[in-house]
């Protein structure tokens, strides 16, 4: 409940007798007043702060070469000078204010890739992209824990993650260790928030590449397979994370990490689904493909035990469904292995549309929009990519179409005698 | 912990803004103080989403014998450089580039293109396309494009 909510409320209790003046005070003294500013002030920082990074990017980019160098370089280090100041700024005057941190963070780590790339650009310097991107997050890495700020360790992390490709074991590892501490205090002051979750996944996709680059030839790579691998492994951690923390800590700090791991797996299962001629079949040496199919298939077989041991839901809640989902994509890569021409296309289909039926049934049971809507878009996503699938002869097509669409008028009929039911 | 804060954060603005002073002053120092090298190249355009269009140059003397981070370089009759070899340890009485890569050129996104086709159209047995290399003490700058002498920009604007 909000702080102005929480007053109001209990002065609505005071007023009507249930608590008393002193009882208001010492209740009102567990919620003191911060200048932390609002979610929605934060999230308009940051998404200022990206933008105008993000411009001056992209105007520099556009290569000035009409300009001297030395007003390449004015124009090179104004953004981060400006940078350095917000940010003197915010930790003399402006600490307790979140927005403040989280803006001169965002901002500061952007004009760090900014001032670097023109550098480079001035110079034609001809170093590669990796070696661009380790320089600008080892920079902005101390600004994490300076300002204490999310945005700047969400910049950070995805640099990383994109280096720690990249680079070998060691330098991976270093990558993701830096951060841990930050993540670590946060989850510890139970503070839940979106940007945690993102920062939690991509440390779990950082962490699986490490694994990977530990235990496989990396020659032996099936790269755009892998990407898949690594997305839902990364996204079956977060959610064992999760399971764990509510389970031994009794901390539901990473209620957003659920989100965020669900948006993953359904993600992996668009991407399947609309998958078809750039993924190359994996290559029978790939012993790394093993791992990479039994890594997520233990991590969602944790996951079940954990979450499940302890409470037996009543049905197939949406959890468990997301479960079963998590297993069965799992062992389609599994498949995609010892099949030959088994294609990740078609299995990625059916569990789409079948958690998009689910979720309509769901929806429809509860009455829940939003699974409903949720479970319409899953199944208009599967119904617009196979309408112009050209491998499913139009017969074929056709025939499937117009049963679909009787199943969804017979299923609309029926919840709609249901809720007549119910009215009357 | 609190009395370190703020000299940390006095520490990392100064590395923030000392990181690309120091490659500034280092690639400044090169350019205008460098011996300079003009090395045939033919260029093509491809796209960096931070840094922009740039033509990349293939530069057939990067083939010479021997491996390691430091090219021997050397000049031609013409005037022209190429690297004589690649080897392993610091060259004590030579004209060497640490790590050379000048498979660069960065250009206005518009311009970038027209510097291929250009390099299409140029008879190859009189115009010459080269790329000018300032060196000193193992480090390099690139200082422009040229063809026949004219930096490249002012051929295809």
């Amino acid at each position: 409940m909000k702080t102005e909510t929480l007053k109001k409320e209990i002065e609505r209790w005071e007023a009507e007798g249930i608590i008393t003046a002193d009882q208001r005070e010492r209740i009102l003294s567990l919620y003191p007043e911060t200048r932390s500013g609002t979610p929605v002030m934060v999230i308009f920082a940051v998404i200022g702060s990206v933008l105008v990074g993000a411009g001056i990017i992209l105007i520099f980019a556009t290569n000035w070469y009409k300009l001297p160098i030395p007003v390449k370089l004015f124009l090179a280090f104004l953004p981060l000078t400006l940078a350095c100041v917000l940010g003197a700024y915010t930790v003399l005057r402006r600490y307790s204010s979140a927005a403040f941190r989280e803006a001169s963070g965002v901002f500061i780590s952007l004009a760090v890739f900014a001032a670097i790339a023109l550098v480079g650009q001035t110079f034609h310097t001809p170093r590669d992209l990796p070696v661009y991107i380790l320089a600008c997050v080892l920079l902005t890495l101390p600004g994490i824990y300076l300002l204490q700020a999310h945005g700047i360790a969400a910049v950070y992390i995805a640099g990383a993650v994109f280096a720690g490709w990249q680079y070998p074991v060691p330098a991976a590892l270093l990558l993701f260790c830096a951060p841990l501490p930050f993540i670590v205090i946060r989850i510890l002051r139970s503070e839940n928030c979106p940007l945690l979750s993102y920062l939690m996944l991509l440390l779990s996709a950082s962490l699986v590449n490490i694994i990977i680059y530990l235990f496989v030839k990396t020659e032996a790579l099936d790269w755009e397979l892998a990407y898949l691998f690594i997305a839902l492994t990364a996204a079956q951690a977060l959610l064992l994370l999760d399971a764990a923390f509510r389970r031994w800590g009794r901390i539901y700090v990473t209620n957003s990490a659920k989100i965020f791991g669900t948006g993953t797996v359904f993600a992996v299962l668009v991407i399947g689904a609309a998958a078809s001629s750039w993924f190359h079949e994996p290559s029978a040496e790939a012993v790394s493909l093993w791992l990479m199919t039994i890594l997520p298939l233990c991590l969602t077989a944790v996951y079940i035990i954990l979450r499940y041991q302890y409470i037996k839901p009543s049905g197939v809640s949406a959890l468990a469904s997301l479960s079963i989902t998590d297993f069965c994509m799992a062992v389609i890569l599994l498949l995609i292995l010892i099949l030959p021409h088994f294609w990740i296309w078609r299995p990625s289909n059916i569990l789409l549309f079948a958690c998009g039926v689910y979720y309509i049934q769901e929806g429809s049971r509860k009455l829940a929009l939003k699974h409903l809507n949720w479970g319409m878009l899953l199944v208009m996503y599967i119904i617009v990519l196979r309408f112009f699938d050209w491998r499913v002869s139009l017969l074929v097509r056709g025939i499937l179409f117009i049963l679909l669409g009787i199943g969804f008028l017979v299923c609309n009929f029926i919840i709609s005698r249901k809720k007549k039911g119910r009215q009357s | 912990m609190k009395k370190f804060f703020l000299p940390a954060c006095v520490l990392y603005l100064v590395i923030l803004l000392g990181v690309p002073g120091f490659l500034v002053f280092n690639h400044y120092n090169i350019l205008t103080t460098g011996e300079l090298y003009k090395f045939k190249v033919q260029p093509y355009d491809p796209y960096d989403p931070f840094r922009g269009r740039y033509v990349a140059i293939r530069q057939p003397s990067f083939n010479a014998p021997g491996s390691g981070p430091y090219a021997l370089l050397e000049k031609d009759a013409e005037g022209f450089a190429r690297i004589a070899a690649w080897q392993e340890t610091k060259p004590n009485d030579r004209v060497y580039a640490k790590n050379f890569d000048i498979s660069r050129y960065y250009m206005n996104e518009k311009l970038a293109p027209k510097v291929e086709t250009l390099q299409w159209e140029i008879d190859t047995e009189t115009d010459q396309m080269y790329v000018q290399v300032a060196v000193k003490n193992g480090g390099y700058v690139i200082k422009g494009l040229y063809l026949n002498g004219t930096p490249v920009e002012e051929l295809v604007e």
